[in-house]
């Protein structure tokens, strides 16, 4: 980088000094390589150039893009950011030239270079640096140091200047790409809030009709339930039908919000509160059962409850997971055994574990596709035409694992599976 | 220069050391300090661990942390230790600025108490004239003057509350390694 326009400052160069300098210059190094951002960066520069040189005022500008009618702005601490064309100012003229200006009396026109248009912002007095930064060989924009006096900087300061450009160049280089990521990463996050806010509102429109369908449902059984005959009775269980059907309705909505975010992997929020997981199975039975006739739903229990801290509306949606895979894979009908019991561990005090089976007796998972079931988008080979997006068993394996369980899948091809669900019963305690 | 006297403080050795809070200091000494050893000044604290870890606080705290470059408070601690005449400090720092990379003769000129050496920065040129005057003719001699012309080259007010701290500090440094006769580490 050579000076351009003007000549050195009296002040002889002192080669003793210049030794102080240097160690001077590997601090304010130091301190620059530790700035994440332009206006710390700026911040950082204005504490330390002053132990180095006569210095009043310091300014980074950057060039803001690579087209043809390039702009170029000062960035960080609190400087006017108002972009001007490279045509316009001496930076601008360093930028276009890509060479350093060393101006030691701005007032003296015949000492700057000639018919360049000074920029309002612009220092109008005193001595002023302009140095072109460069990082991997592009041109970034220029470090401006300026002092009011005039021929404030000697032939070691130019020497000095221009060891501190390459330290900032590479520091704003670096600041650049930090300030980059992080903005890249700023939209990522609004955009999974505004996808949150969408689903959610969706949600609930699409609950509210719901809720007024089952209401009706309900309403319509009991008032039918004074009519007798066949035609009442009838009439009586499609209306169930219709209660159960908009239940799982609403379930399959709530578990829209909770999808997105299980696809991204992203933890939910469990709602814990104490429940018997036996009154729930034989309700998602119940409701199946009502829905078709070519499988018999089994729940099969020595237990009378099974009680502990659960989120029942996620694992709700997880028991409803297991038992539409259970028929949807058993084509040609048959049963589904729901098998629960209690493990109790040593000592009678001491929370036991709660063991779900479903069982079902039809395609099976071929044992090439069995460790990867649980793996997101992940459908065996033998599914065919069955409907799924190959996201609700890594769903409810996380539900599962967020209560502290655990989920595992024993299969024969062409005999049937058994998923088997491992909770732990906290007494509320020690959680 | 006087010879070297014997000392007048024990010399605690780092090595064997048992006291928790000694042990403790000399580790961050030994770590921070940037010369690998526990300097003689340190050694002869370390029968008063309370006060050994206030002076090592307070010189880290002034010297090792701040605003000001550590090149710079080195500066002010030769030109503090040669108006005092107290050869420790002097021998210690011009060793650390020189292994640093600065001459001899600017440390030669800065020992002998020319008037800031030609080429400084104007800041570290006033800041270096404000540490001789308070070092040679007292702190009462430093007059709003200087005050005046430390802003008029930018030093804030907390760059010059850490100029006071560091003038005091190799004021306090002085009088202990002094009066304790610590010898000069074999460096």
């Amino acid at each position: 980088m050579s000076m351009q326009a003007g000549s050195a400052a009296d002040r002889p160069p002192d080669t003793s000094a210049h030794t102080i300098s240097r160690t001077i210059v590997a601090e304010i190094a130091t301190a620059l390589a530790a700035t994440t951002s332009l206006t710390e960066l700026v911040t950082a520069l204005r504490q330390h150039l002053k132990w180095l040189l006569p210095v009043t005022h310091v300014a980074l500008y950057l060039l803001e893009d690579d087209g043809p009618n390039r702009r170029y702005r000062a960035v960080g601490a609190g400087d006017d950011e108002t972009s001007h064309p490279i045509d316009d100012g001496l930076i601008g003229w360093a930028l276009r030239h890509d060479t350093a200006l060393d101006l030691p009396d701005l007032q003296d026109e015949t000492r700057r270079p000639s018919g360049v248009t000074l920029v309002n912002t612009e220092q109008r007095e005193g001595s002023l640096l302009i140095l072109p930064l460069r990082a991997h060989g592009a041109l970034l924009g220029a470090l401006t140091i300026g002092s009011t006096r005039t021929d404030a900087y000697s032939a070691v300061d130019h020497s000095l200047v221009n060891l501190v450009a390459l330290q900032v160049a590479a520091a704003a280089h670096t600041a650049l790409l930090i300030e980059r990521e992080r903005r890249a990463r700023a939209l990522a996050e609004e955009a999974v809030r505004m996808r949150d806010q969408f689903l959610s509102t969706i949600s609930h429109d699409l609950k509210n009709p719901l809720t007024t369908i089952k209401g009706r449902a309900q309403l319509l059984r009991h008032t039918l339930e004074g009519i007798e005959g066949p035609v009442g009775e009838r009439a009586a269980a499609e209306l169930t039908r219709i209660d159960h059907t908009a239940s799982r309705m609403t379930r399959l909505i709530n578990e829209l919000l909770d999808v997105a975010r299980l696809r991204a992997g992203q933890p939910l929020a469990l709602d814990l509160h104490p429940g018997d997981l036996i009154e729930l199975t034989r309700r998602i039975a119940a409701e199946y059962t009502d829905m078709g006739k070519r499988h018999r739903i089994l729940v099969e229990t020595a237990a009378a409850t099974i009680t502990g801290e659960f989120d029942l509306f996620r694992l709700e949606r997880v028991l409803d997971n297991l038992i539409s895979n259970a028929i949807k894979y058993s084509p040609t009908g048959g049963d589904i055994t729901l098998r629960l019991r209690e493990e109790r561990a040593e000592g009678d005090d001491a929370p036991g574990t709660a063991i779900l089976e479903v069982e079902d007796y039809g395609l099976g998972v071929p044992a090439a596709d069995l460790p990867h079931i649980f793996e997101r988008f992940h459908r065996a080979g033998n599914v065919g035409g069955a409907a799924g997006t190959g996201l609700g068993l890594a769903g409810a394996r996380q539900i599962v694992e967020q209560h502290g369980g655990t989920i595992t899948v024993d299969s024969r091809e062409g005999s049937g599976t058994t998923v088997t669900v491992r909770l732990p019963l906290y007494t509320g305690e020690g959680r | 220069m006087s010879p070297t006297p014997e000392s007048r403080l024990p010399l605690v050795d780092p090595a064997t050391v048992t006291d928790p809070t000694v042990r403790a200091v000399y580790d961050e000494i030994e770590r921070e300090l940037g010369f690998g050893i526990v300097p003689n000044v340190f050694r002869a604290m370390g029968e008063q661990p309370a006060v050994l870890r206030a002076a090592w606080d307070l010189f880290r705290a002034t010297v090792l942390q701040g605003l000001l470059p550590r090149t710079v408070k080195e500066m002010i601690g030769i030109v503090v230790s040669a108006a005092n005449d107290s050869q420790y400090a002097l021998t210690v720092h011009l060793h650390s600025l020189g292994v640093q990379g600065i001459s001899d003769d600017v440390l030669a000129q800065l020992a002998a108490g020319a008037d800031g050496a030609p080429g400084l920065a104007p800041s570290v040129a006033a800041i270096i004239a404000v540490a001789h005057t308070a070092a040679r003719r007292g702190p009462l001699a430093v007059s709003d003057a200087d005050i005046a012309h430390l802003e008029a080259e930018g030093v804030s007010r907390s760059e010059w509350a850490e100029v006071i701290a560091t003038i005091d500090l190799f004021r306090y440094i002085n009088g202990f390694t002094d009066l304790a006769r610590v010898p000069i580490d074999a460096i």
